[in-house]
């Protein structure tokens, strides 16, 4: 039996408030399974997601989420995840351009800008799941993730103007490096079946290596283009996924 | 104060007795609270307190597959759960003789 839409956002809502709030990944599933369950069968018993809820689904969320410990290594390793995904754009670009000396100013800034970026999002996330339209706030999302584009854009510009102390790898190392990073972020993406992070990666650098070696572009060039491609892959693949999620909870 | 109130701060003792029993997942226990004549309480306000009472460690859940198909998770009480319910059923016997004997002071 298919849950009605009030309820299916019900448990969406639910899951995503408690992972934003740092809760345990298993832990949260377990709950969100139970109330799925329960949900089914109080459906089948004509009751509507309110008898479980009360008035407030979330004052309901928070109540559940409440209960629950926060897990700081699983905060952890998103922020890991995070820092790892976005830096590895740098970092590979850099190779790809032979240069392996990086400022301790960039890898730090870069890993606070991560930081920044994961608890502001966490915090939309958490504000979204409570709200009572079923629209996310695409508009602020977009608006937060362009000030943190400028935010790197920044560190960038400051880091050229400013000397700092720097780690220079050898060509060997750091080529070492970048394939770890990328065996890295295939096995997280095999382990949460989420491809975006490789695709994104692929068709950013894709482009690059065979407009630079086979046609002899600049790197500026084949860098632009790189970008242009990944940035049209990206919003295509979100639209698409949008559309999907539409069609699913029109059919419920 | 309203009845919804008053009674939350029962119910964990009321859920303790009624895993007691037997082992139940949360649908049973939220429809044999309404049974009981819980009726005003929302039937989700049971998982936040099972949750806590898991951590305390008066209950456990094992994951099974139920008779009618799916895989549910199903609570039985610990014996630490076995000692805080014999606590609450004293506290609460106490409570209630209180209660009584001022009820029929006003009679």
């Amino acid at each position: 039996m298919t849950l009605s839409t009030e309820s299916t956002r019900f448990l969406e809502d639910l899951k995503v408030y408690l992972l934003a709030s740092g809760k345990n990944e298993q832990t949260t599933n377990e709950i969100v399974h139970e109330l799925e369950d329960h949900l089914i069968e109080a459906e089948s018993d004509g009751k509507s997601v309110r008898a479980i809820t009360g008035e407030s689904p979330a004052a309901y969320i928070q109540s559940i989420s409440k209960e629950m410990a926060f897990d700081p290594k699983e905060v952890f390793w998103n922020v890991l995840q995070i820092f790892l995904g976005a830096s590895s754009f740098l970092y590979l670009q850099n190779l790809l351009n032979g240069t392996t000396t990086f400022s301790m100013l960039l890898v730090g800034g870069f890993l606070l800008i991560s930081i920044v970026y994961l608890t502001t999002l966490a915090l939309l996330f958490r504000q979204d799941a409570l709200r009572d339209s079923a629209r996310p706030r695409i508009m602020l999302y977009g608006i937060h993730g362009s000030v943190h584009i400028l935010l790197i854009i920044g560190l960038l510009i400051v880091n050229g103007l400013i000397d700092s102390p720097k780690i220079t790898l050898s060509l060997s190392v750091g080529w070492m490096i970048g394939a770890l990073l990328i065996v890295w972020i295939l096995v997280t993406a095999w382990k949460t079946k989420t491809w975006i992070l490789p695709i994104a990666l692929l068709v950013y650098f894709a482009p690059q290596i065979i407009l630079r070696s086979v046609f002899d572009w600049s790197e500026l060039t084949s860098g632009l283009v790189g970008y242009a491609v990944a940035a049209i892959t990206i919003t295509v693949a979100f639209i698409r996924e949008s559309k999907q999620d539409q069609s699913k909870s029109s059919s419920h | 104060m309203s009845s919804t109130q008053m009674l939350k701060g029962i119910l964990d003792g009321c859920l303790l007795a009624l895993i007691a029993e037997e082992e139940i997942y949360g649908y049973e226990l939220a429809t044999k609270l309404k049974a009981y004549g819980f009726a005003d309480i929302s039937e989700g306000t049971i998982y936040p307190l099972l949750i806590r009472m898991q951590k305390l460690g008066w209950i456990e859940a094992t994951s099974r597959v139920s008779p009618s198909g799916p895989k549910r998770k199903y609570y039985s009480i610990t014996t630490s759960g076995m000692e805080e319910l014999a606590a609450f059923t004293k506290r609460w016997h106490h409570l209630s003789m209180s209660v009584e004997s001022i009820l029929k002071e006003d009679d």
